[in-house]
C-alpha cells in the first residue's frame, strides 16, 4: 500500500508539517509519496528531497534565520507602528497595488528556495513529489513534478497580491492553496493508495476593524470550505490548529513544530488503526 | 417528493436585480413554489414577490434609489471593471478610485463605504410593515453570520435586519447585528445560498446568473487578489450547484458587472426574456 502525505498551507503555521512528519517517522508510519501546496509544498519537498526530519528542522531554521523572513509580512507596521506610520504604510502599500502586481517581488523567497534545495531537480528526491499551483487565467490546478525543485515549488507559495505570479509555458501560476489547500486529489491521481491530508489553522482570527478586515474574513472562509472539501476524500485527516500563532510569525517556528508532533501524535492511535484496517 | 419547488435566487451585486425579471417570467407559467431561498438583492426581489406585490414598483425604486445616491456609488461601476478599455480619463478614474477612495480610505481605515441612514428609511417604508402572516410562501435570506464564520439562512425576526443582513456587501456596508451577532451578506462567499439546503429541500430550482471569469491577464495586486476571489466563488459555486435539481442558467446577462447600477431597468428586463425563453422551451419538452 502506497501511503501518500498531502500537506497543507498555512504560512509560519507550515512549521507544524515538521512535528508531524517526525511523529510519524517515530510511529513507524513510512510516506511512500508526498505533495502540498504553499509552506506545505515547501516543506513536503525538503523532506522528500532529504527524508532526514533532523536534517530538514535544521535547514528551515537556518533559512528562517538567515533570510529576512519578517519581510513577509506586508502588515507589520500596521500591527506594530504608531498612527501615523500605520496610515503612512498602509497608503504606501495602495500606491504599489497600482501600479503592480504584487507588493513583494520573488527576490527573498526565491533566496530562501534555493537555500533549502540548491539546484536538485524534481527527481533527485527520495520519496515521490509534487506540488499543486493555480492558474490565474484558467482557474486549473497544475501539478508540478518535474525540472528545478526551487523554480517548481515558486509558483505554489506564490501568495496572490503578495508575490507575483509565476508565468510558465502561457498560464500564471499563483499558491496551490488558492484552490487546493490540501491537493488531496491530486496525490490519489499519483498513485497513492492511503492519502494522510494535514489541514493547518486558523488562518484568519474573528474580529474586525475595517472593511478589509471583513472581506479578508469571507476570503479564509472560502479558502476553509474548498480545502474541508479536499480533505474530505482523504482517508485520514489531521487538522492541526494553532489559534495562538499568527501566519506570519515565522520567528515562532519552535512552537508550531512542538504543535504539530503533539496533536499528530494524538492522533496516531486512530491512524494506525486506519491503516492497520486498509492493510486487511 | 415535496409539491412545489424550492426556489434558490442569488446574483452578485447588482445584478441579483435581475431576479425581478425572472420572477415575473415564472410568474406567467405553471411552477408550484414551495419557498424561495434568496441571497443579496435578490431578496427584496423575493421578499416582494412572496408578498405577492407589483413587481414593477420595486424596479422603480430601486433605480430611482440608485440614480439619487449615484454620487455615494459612482466609483462601484469603475470597481466592477465597467470602463475597462475606454479612455485614459476613465481609467485613471478607476485607480484613483481603488487607491484613494475604496482601497484605501474605506478598506484601512474605516468599516464601509457607506452607512446604513442612506438605505434605512427606504427599506422601511418599503417593507417596514410587513409581518410574517403577509407571506404567500416561506422565505429564507441568506448571510454570513460573522461570528461563527458560516453561510446562515434568516427566517425569523425583523424583515428590514434580514434583508440589511443579506445586502451588506462587505465593505460596502458596515455588517448588521441581530440579536447579538452580526450579519453581513453572502453573495462574496458564494453567489447562489446553496450551503444550508439538503434532499430535505428538493426539488430544488435554480435560477443562476453566472459570472464568468475575463480574458484579461490581471495587471496590479486588486486585479490579481479580485481573481483570486473570482476563482474560488465559482469553484464553491459549482460544487453546490450539485445539490440543485434543474438550473436555468441567464448567460445573457454576462455582459452586465456587478457594479452596473445605471441599467437596472434593461438587466431586469432582459432577465424576464431570457427566463420566459427557458421557462417555454422547459414546457415544451
Amino acid at each position: 500500500m502506497r501511503i501518500g502525505l498531502s500537506l497543507g498551507g498555512g504560512g509560519a503555521l507550515g512549521y507544524a508539517h515538521i512535528g508531524a512528519i517526525r511523529a510519524f517517522e517515530e510511529a513507524g508510519i513510512s510516506i511512500n509519496v508526498i505533495n502540498g501546496s504553499s509552506m506545505g509544498a515547501i516543506v513536503g519537498g525538503a523532506y522528500a528531497l532529504y527524508k532526514d526530519i533532523d536534517h530538514l528542522s535544521a535547514i528551515l531554521s537556518e533559512v528562517t534565520r538567515n533570510i529576512n523572513v519578517k519581510s513577509f509580512n506586508i502588515f507589520r507596521y500596521s500591527e506594530e507602528a504608531q498612527p501615523f506610520l500605520r496610515n503612512w504604510a498602509a497608503n504606501a502599500i495602495c500606491d504599489i497595488s497600482i501600479l503592480r502586481r504584487s507588493i513583494l517581488s520573488h527576490k527573498n523567497d526565491l533566496k530562501a528556495l534555493k537555500l533549502m534545495f540548491g539546484d536538485r531537480q524534481f527527481s533527485d528526491t527520495k520519496i515521490p513529489f509534487s506540488c499543486a499551483a493555480v492558474d490565474l487565467l484558467t482557474g486549473n490546478i497544475e501539478v508540478i513534478d518535474e525540472g528545478n525543485l526551487a523554480e517548481g515549488i515558486l509558483p505554489s507559495i506564490s501568495i496572490p497580491g503578495i508575490f507575483p505570479p509565476v508565468e510558465w509555458e502561457g498560464r500564471l501560476l499563483v499558491d496551490g492553496s488558492v484552490l487546493a489547500d490540501v491537493p488531496v486529489r491530486e496525490l490519489r491521481e499519483q498513485g497513492a493508495d492511503f492519502v494522510i491530508g494535514i489541514k493547518l489553522g486558523p488562518k484568519a482570527s474573528p474580529g474586525y476593524q475595517t472593511g478589509f478586515d471583513v472581506l479578508n474574513f469571507i476570503e479564509m472562509m472560502k479558502e476553509d470550505t474548498l480545502s474541508r472539501w479536499e480533505i474530505e476524500q482523504a482517508d485520514f485527516s489531521i487538522d492541526i490548529n494553532i489559534p495562538d500563532l499568527n501566519i506570519m510569525d515565522f520567528d515562532s517556528y519552535e512552537g508550531a513544530i512542538t504543535r504539530g508532533y503533539e496533536i499528530t501524535r494524538q492522533a496516531l492511535p486512530k491512524l494506525e488503526m486506519r491503516l492497520a484496517q486498509n492493510h486487511e | 417528493m415535496n409539491e412545489g419547488v424550492t426556489l434558490v435566487l442569488g446574483g452578485l451585486g447588482i445584478k441579483g436585480i435581475s431576479n425581478i425579471g425572472t420572477l415575473q417570467a415564472l410568474s406567467n407559467h405553471d411552477m408550484p413554489i414551495r419557498k424561495i431561498v434568496a441571497s443579496g438583492i435578490s431578496s427584496m426581489a423575493a421578499t416582494q414577490f412572496a408578498l405577492g406585490r407589483d413587481m414593477d414598483s420595486l424596479t422603480a425604486h430601486l433605480a430611482r434609489f440608485f440614480t439619487e445616491n449615484h454620487r455615494s456609488l459612482w466609483g462601484l461601476e469603475r470597481l466592477s471593471g465597467m470602463p475597462r478599455g475606454r479612455t485614459r480619463r476613465v481609467r485613471d478614474s478607476f485607480a484613483y478610485f481603488l487607491r484613494e477612495r475604496f482601497f484605501c480610505q474605506s478598506n484601512f481605515k474605516r468599516l464601509s463605504i457607506m452607512e446604513w441612514e442612506t438605505i434605512e428609511g427606504d427599506l422601511q417604508n418599503f417593507f417596514g410593515e410587513v409581518t410574517p402572516a403577509d407571506f404567500r410562501m416561506p422565505l429564507s435570506i441568506s448571510a454570513i453570520n460573522l461570528d461563527l464564520g458560516k453561510e446562515v439562512l434568516l427566517e425569523e425576526g425583523n424583515l428590514v435586519d434580514q434583508l440589511k443582513a443579506a445586502i451588506a456587501f462587505p465593505g460596502l456596508f458596515p455588517p448588521v447585528k441581530i440579536g447579538n451577532q452580526e450579519f453581513v451578506g453572502s453573495t462574496f462567499y458564494c453567489e447562489l445560498p446553496l450551503g444550508n439546503l439538503d434532499e430535505n429541500d428538493s426539488p430544488i430550482v435554480v435560477i443562476d446568473i453566472p459570472s464568468y471569469l475575463s480574458s484579461q491577464q490581471p495587471g496590479n495586486v486588486i486585479e490579481t487578489i479580485a481573481r483570486m476571489d473570482e476563482l474560488r466563488s465559482i469553484t464553491i459555486k459549482q460544487k453546490l450547484l450539485g445539490k440543485a435539481d434543474r438550473i436555468f442558467s441567464l448567460g445573457g446577462l454576462s455582459g452586465f458587472q456587478w457594479g452596473n447600477y445605471k441599467q437596472i431597468s434593461a438587466q431586469v428586463g432582459l432577465a424576464q426574456q431570457e427566463m420566459e425563453q427557458l421557462l417555454s422551451r422547459s414546457d415544451s419538452a
